[in-house]
């Protein structure tokens, strides 16, 4: 039976919320195994670099322009964990196929402010977030094919430091 | 082609809000649909504008992922807005009815759960 979505999502919400714990409490590491409140079976989550990084201020960063070649050679979309110096992005698959994501900034109060987000599937947009809170979804497995690359392009602007954030390329492959 | 987003999202629009838990509504924003909780905005998706992307997909295959992925970010909003399952009864048991859609000649139909058997379908909008 398929996990509801909604069970997904708080999964998805824990999980980031522990390996930003994590990241905060001391240095990153390569991998880190976790049990995953996705499935019965302990699973690996790893964490590589694509998180947020912050931008020179007065740039603009932009989601047009990026390279929108699949790179088949990323890691699991199970649980991945990309991280950068200012935020990071959270991407997991749950056992009916569904890829849940979310990305948020280390510091909670750098969140407000505008996101916009792309979401690629094989290089091809396959949804879109435009937005003033963090931002999380899920993607059915109609459209995340399993073998499938799973990849995420995002821009904030924090209200608070008044810079612009930009994603690091990131993806990962769908279980 | 941008017409085609924001006439979708309107016609999405007016389809969903026969449908959604009472004190919620979906509204047509340009080529996005928004969830308001009353008059507050929880949330909602802007994936009908990948219809106006130009790539190697053909305009059917856009509309019908733009579609899914538009019902998918409101089907979310509305399951955290109720804390439960929706479209359909709550709680334990079934899976949860996925939203999907297909092209029939000039028709989009659109559905959660099973095709054949579905939870419910909206009437269906016309794309040509």
């Amino acid at each position: 039976m398929r996990m509801p979505k909604i069970l997904a999502r708080r999964c998805q919400i824990a999980v980031g919320g522990a390996v930003v714990a994590m990241l905060l409490a001391g240095p990153v590491v390569a991998t880190s195994a976790s049990a995953s409140p996705l499935s019965d079976q302990p699973i690996t989550s790893i964490n590589v670099q694509g998180g947020m990084v912050p931008e020179a201020r007065g740039v603009v960063p932009s989601l047009n322009g990026q390279d929108l070649s699949p790179d088949l050679s990323g890691p699991s979309c199970r649980s991945v964990t990309f991280y950068g110096s200012a935020g990071a992005i959270y991407v997991q698959t749950s056992p009916g196929g569904y890829v849940t994501w979310g990305i948020y900034m280390y510091n909670s109060a750098l969140n407000p402010g505008p996101w916009l987000v792309n979401v690629m599937v094989n290089g091809k947009q396959v949804d879109h977030k435009s937005q003033e809170y963090a931002p999380h979804a899920s993607v059915p497995p109609k459209i995340a094919k399993k073998g499938s690359y799973f990849s995420l392009y995002a821009v904030h602007y924090s209200v608070v430091t008044e810079i612009w954030y930009g994603s690091v390329p990131n993806g990962c492959i769908v279980p | 082609m941008d017409a085609l987003s924001r006439d979708l999202a309107a016609k999405l629009a007016d389809r969903l809000n026969q449908i959604v838990p009472t004190g919620l509504s979906v509204r047509p924003e340009n080529a996005a649909l928004t969830v308001y909780s009353g008059d507050q905005n929880i949330g909602g998706s802007a994936a009908l504008t990948i219809i106006d992307n130009e790539d190697s997909r053909s305009l059917e295959e856009k509309i019908e992922t733009a579609v899914t992925s538009t019902l998918s970010g409101i089907q979310d909003c509305i399951i955290e807005a109720l804390t439960g399952s929706w479209p359909g009864q709550s709680g334990p048991g079934p899976d949860l009815p996925l939203p999907d859609c297909r092209i029939v000649g000039d028709q989009l139909r659109i559905w959660f759960g099973d095709e054949k058997e579905p939870v419910i379908s909206l009437p269906s909008i016309g794309v040509h």
